[in-house]
């Protein structure tokens, strides 16, 4: 097996070392080295499909300092939904490369994409004195249309005897997309006004304090409160609005139907409270984390995160199994809509707008039970069912025809995580 | 939210911060722990975050289905998931 072949790796690379004399040691013994890997199917019900596999290494080095590598692979493919509303009738659409793709009446229209990403992520971690220590990162993702180039910093004081920890860090980021076909103007005719420009920046920067807390011999509590500010161009490329009749048809031009690319905000302030717990039971563990998030498009959310870390007495260590429960909630932001009146539109002539259900009012409940096998030599091995539904308010209300469509419909998600790991 | 569930939400958040002052001020809820009492919590699953790697993972998926995102931490990489 991989993981027995490393293991030996590292007694010969161990061995070696000794050969070669201290400096060298320091070079090539892995030994305490953190091997994990995992992998995520994701699959949404008529949508997009996600295989994405991970590899994570970390490896203690002299002076308690930590070096973690993690990279990950994402093959996605399947139908993303392209912002035009459901209509009763068939629709045809022009893909920005110039595909025309149809979707029958009553359904919500998707657009075919294949894409990969390759995600790599460094961190370092270093005690700085007896109490004060310091976590450095950096993130890079690649896709074809988009790149992220990230770095992290936080530093970590233990105070009060190490019953309190103080946590401040803050992170930056600089992304690139270069949609196919180039950036098109916001609420400009759909997929048909092009700027010219084939590449848009988006800035992103978080800050966070954050208080931990040994609040006595069973229970582990986490205050953090953040602050993110991003700028550039936040709008989804391939996304439109369709402008509709009073009797909740689509408008139409030449033969289709009336659709504006969207347009967001270039600025967005965010605000998160988070207070996570850890608390045990005498065997078993249960964490409670809720979170407040809070952005100045309107959006507001509440996120709660039960997990229960069951450990039978079963004379096997490292048998586990853990159920979750997830609940979010969020309020719509200000630029959503699912469709709009054409009416309304020319008349008021909105600055931004947006029919991408991820800032529709919504619920979203997560439901997951992970099983970790008993430890056996040569490592651990987990598996992780999940499922997830995303149900969506309907907002503005329908018109005419649009009250006989599902115009929102249910997503309905099924996660497989399967993990493996071992220390050299 | 509506004008009358905030309300609700605003009174009901007094008494349970008062509930949770008196808990502390009691020492019902916290107890300080000495050195060699932290058994318990030096074991795995009492990590903020027992499997990173997880973690990261399902990040990614709420981070490319939801608006809100962040809290626990700083860094992590961008996404053009969303």
């Amino acid at each position: 097996m991989q993981l027995n072949t490393l293991k030996g790796a590292a007694l010969l690379g161990a061995a070696v070392a000794r050969l070669l004399g201290p400096q060298a040691a320091l070079a090539v013994d892995l030994t305490g080295l953190e091997v994990e890997q995992a992998t995520l199917i994701y699959q949404e019900q008529g949508r997009i499909g996600v295989v994405e596999p991970v590899l994570q290494l970390r490896m203690p080095l002299a002076g308690e300092k930590k070096l973690g590598l993690r990279y990950g692979f994402d093959a996605m493919s399947g139908a993303s939904p392209n912002g035009a509303t459901p209509t009763v009738t068939h629709q045809t659409f022009t893909s920005p490369s110039g595909q025309r793709y149809s979707t029958a009446s009553g359904d919500l229209p998707v657009r075919s994409f294949r894409d990969q990403r390759h995600a790599l992520a460094l961190d370092w971690e270093q005690p700085l004195t007896r109490t004060l220590g310091l976590n450095a990162g950096l993130n890079a993702s690649f896709e074809t249309d988009y790149r992220s180039l990230g770095v992290s910093l936080s530093l970590r004081q233990d105070l009060n005897q190490r019953l309190g920890t103080l946590t401040v860090g803050a992170s930056v980021s600089e992304d690139q997309l270069k949609p196919k076909g180039g950036l098109q103007e916001g609420l400009g005719s759909y997929q048909d006004s092009p700027t010219g420009v084939s590449s848009g920046a988006k800035h992103i920067q978080d800050a966070l304090v954050g208080w931990t807390q040994i609040m006595n011999r069973r229970w582990l509590s986490q205050v953090n409160v953040g602050l993110g500010w991003d700028a550039g161009f936040m709008s989804d490329p391939y996304k439109g609005v369709t402008l509709v009749d009073s009797q909740g048809q689509p408008v139409m031009v030449a033969s289709r139907s009336r659709m504006v690319n969207e347009r967001r905000p270039a600025t967005r302030a965010r605000r998160t409270l988070y207070w996570g717990n850890a608390v045990h039971l005498g065997r078993d563990v249960l964490h409670a984390d809720y979170r407040l998030y809070q952005d100045d498009g309107g959006v507001k959310a509440h996120t709660v995160d039960l997990q229960y870390w069951w450990k039978p007495q079963s004379g096997m260590p490292g048998l586990r199994l853990r159920p979750q429960l997830r609940f979010s909630r969020q309020s719509k932001a200000d630029c959503y809509a699912h469709s709009m009146l054409a009416t309304t539109f020319d008349a008021t002539q909105p600055a931004y707008l947006s029919s991408d259900s991820r800032l529709a009012a919504n619920s979203s409940w997560t439901f997951s039970l992970r099983l970790d096998l008993p430890e056996a030599e040569w490592g651990h091995l987990w598996v992780k069912p999940t499922y997830m539904l995303q149900r969506f308010d309907l907002d503005p209300a329908p018109v005419g025809v649009q009250g006989d469509i599902d115009l929102v419909p249910d997503l309905k998600v099924w996660m497989l995580t399967l993990g493996i790991g071992t220390r050299l | 939210m509506s004008f009358q569930s905030k309300s609700a939400a605003r009174r009901l958040l007094l008494p349970l911060l008062a509930l949770w002052a008196a808990l502390l001020s009691t020492g019902c809820l916290y107890a300080p722990v000495q050195p060699w009492e932290r058994d318990l919590l030096a074991e795995p699953e009492m990590l903020p975050a027992p499997d990173p790697l997880e973690t990261s993972l399902d990040e990614h998926v709420y981070f490319s289905k939801e608006t809100a995102h962040g809290g626990a931490g700083v860094g992590g990489g961008g996404c053009g998931c969303n």
